[in-house]
């Protein structure tokens, strides 16, 4: 176990630098000369001469990328131009944000998915079933600016029960995490639900059904262990999506999380943070991916076992 | 499937009828619908009615067209990588590797800013979060594929690698690619959609679903009706997108 841990590990730490490498390569993909889009073109000479020398802009382009890494590792990705910080600083000052609002939304969606899976197994179909399969569909679909929006509208413009926007206490975290778990709820639900109506119609169900073992044991026991292995595969993408996708919610509540600081450094053109929270966000998510993974080499232990192929 | 082709009829006739999306009447502003005006006027009286069915075409063609290219790059790019092995096979998937470590939609937005947003922003954006699918998935059918009988056959008999993957590879593998196609439209509706919405999508005057919603959004006690209109259009049309797989 142990040691698909660490294999997955290794494996990811030249995806890493890749990752790096492609952020970093942006800036010059980009239209327009790289000294004007980090410190916008009508900055003084002087400043241009400095930003050009503190990322390396007059060298060949390997000492740029070298220079870029040293930047990352030893200044915490260089000083943001907006913030005057160091960019990871502000990074992580928000990332705590951002991980309330993910775990939270994280297990409403989950929370709620199953005991609707649940109730949709006990009541399998009829009008009930199909209403709630009907919604959890329209559900998954729904883009999340406009839920959000929605939401506003209903609870905080019609109801007024809840701040429309803001970050500082527990009122503020219901509206936005809502927006992230509804969608993220419905789409579980259908996933659940899939694979526990088909791990019910395997033949080892029956097996145990013959051999008179109580169905709740049969669920419990050997149903539900089975189909945890890809909901779990999904929980961890939707996890890092959580953590990273959660731009367009932060910003229409304006919640202070790396999302919006996602937008706003975009919007001031402080694109050395933009680098920053970029590879920040990938690496998250990459590492979000292998711990789902890791868990589901715990659970099913044949994951470990298999050649990793794609 | 026929909603769509409502939607998107809709969408078409609207502007065919009312083709004036961006003249500003100051004394109609933020009207809520009536009959000069049926989906009302936004904050700068300008008719939401003809601006969202721009906004929907625009999305199509945009969505559409990056759907294409990216199936075209990915295609292209897993054709040789698969056909030859090797290196290029080991360069490949590590490329896919590093673009798929990237949420979508961070690699959309990071794009569309650096590009500074803009049609061609949007169009490039969707492309370089779409085509990685369509890499990796053509990719794996294809190599699935090479051991197959049909294909071993026809180039002992002489065909070039080339044309028998076109001719006995690619209709075998054309309804997982369409599955693709159909998602990755649905997604590059939204994608577009959210882009425009931050606000480094399509550029105002030109109208999207997403920045007629971010409009809106600051108007939402007065005329809430702005925003809801264009998402309910968002939606419906992501929803009947997505259904075209149910029927088939």
């Amino acid at each position: 176990m142990f040691e698909y841990f660490l294999k997955r590990v290794l494996n990811s730490i030249p995806t890493v630098l890749a990752v790096v490498i492609v952020v970093f390569s942006l800036i010059h993909i980009a239209p327009g000369d790289p000294v004007d889009i980090l410190v916008g073109e009508n900055a003084t000479p002087v400043v241009k001469k400095q930003i050009e020398r503190e990322y390396g802009l007059d060298k060949p382009i390997h000492v740029q990328a070298f220079l870029f890494f040293k930047n990352l590792i030893v200044n915490g990705g260089g000083e943001s131009i907006y913030f005057k910080k160091p960019c990871f600083k502000v990074v992580f000052s928000r990332f705590k944000n951002t991980f309330k609002l993910a775990m939270f939304s994280f297990v409403i969606a989950v929370f709620f998915s199953f005991v609707f899976a649940f109730i949709l197994l006990w009541r399998k179909g009829g009008v009930f079933y199909r209403m709630i399969v009907f919604l959890s569909t329209i559900g998954m679909s729904l883009p999340s600016f406009w839920l959000g929006i929605l939401l506003i509208l209903f609870f905080s413009v019609k109801l007024k029960l809840l701040p429309v926007s803001g970050t500082e206490g527990f009122r503020h975290i219901i509206l936005p995490s809502l927006t992230l778990a509804i969608p993220m709820g419905c789409y579980l639900l259908h996933i659940i639900r899939g694979e526990i109506e088909s791990q019910m119609s395997k033949r080892f169900v029956l097996s145990l059904r013959t051999r008179g073992i109580k169905e709740s044991l049969i669920f419990f026991r050997h149903v539900l262990k089975n189909s945890l292995v890809p909901v779990i595969m999904v929980l961890a993408l939707q996890l890092g999506f959580l953590l990273t996708g959660a731009i367009i919610t932060e910003t229409i509540f304006s919640f202070n999380g790396i999302g919006l600081l996602l937008v706003t450094a975009i919007n001031v053109r402080d694109y050395s943070l933009v680098q920053s929270l970029a590879i920040f966000i990938a690496v998250i998510y990459i590492y979000s991916n292998i711990l789902g993974d890791v868990l589901i080499a715990v659970i099913d232990r044949r994951v470990s076992f298999e050649k990793k192929d794609i | 499937m026929l909603l769509f082709i409502f939607v998107f009829l809709f969408c078409l006739i609207g502007f065919v009828l009312r083709p004036d999306y961006h003249s500003i009447h100051l004394s109609e502003r933020l009207l809520s619908p009536c009959l000069k005006h049926p989906f009302g006027t936004d904050y700068l009286g300008r008719d939401l009615l003809s601006r969202v069915c721009l906004g929907g075409l625009l999305s199509f063609l945009i969505s559409s067209v990056s759907v294409l290219f990216s199936l075209f790059i990915g295609f292209v790019f897993s054709f040789f990588a698969s056909i030859k092995g090797g290196v290029i096979d080991r360069f490949l998937v590590a490329i896919i590797d590093v673009f798929q470590s990237f949420p979508g939609m961070l690699l959309a937005i990071v794009f569309a800013a650096f590009f500074k947003g803009g049609i061609g922003g949007v169009l490039l954006a969707l492309i370089v979060s779409n085509w990685v699918g369509f890499a990796r998935l053509s990719r794996g059918l294809i190599i699935s594929k090479l051991n197959e009988d049909y294909f071993v056959y026809s180039i002992a008999c002489g065909e070039s690698v080339f044309k028998a993957v076109l001719k006995h590879i690619v209709p075998n593998i054309k309804k997982p690619l369409g599955i693709q196609i159909v998602l990755s439209f649905a997604g590059a509706i939204v994608t577009e959609a959210s882009l425009s919405f931050l606000g480094i999508g399509i550029k105002p005057p030109l109208p999207s679903w997403g920045n007629i919603i971010a409009d809106g959004k600051d108007f939402i006690l007065v005329a809430p009706y702005i925003s809801v209109i264009p998402g309910l259009f968002l939606m419906v049309s992501v929803l009947c997108v997505k259904n075209f797989l149910k029927i088939d």
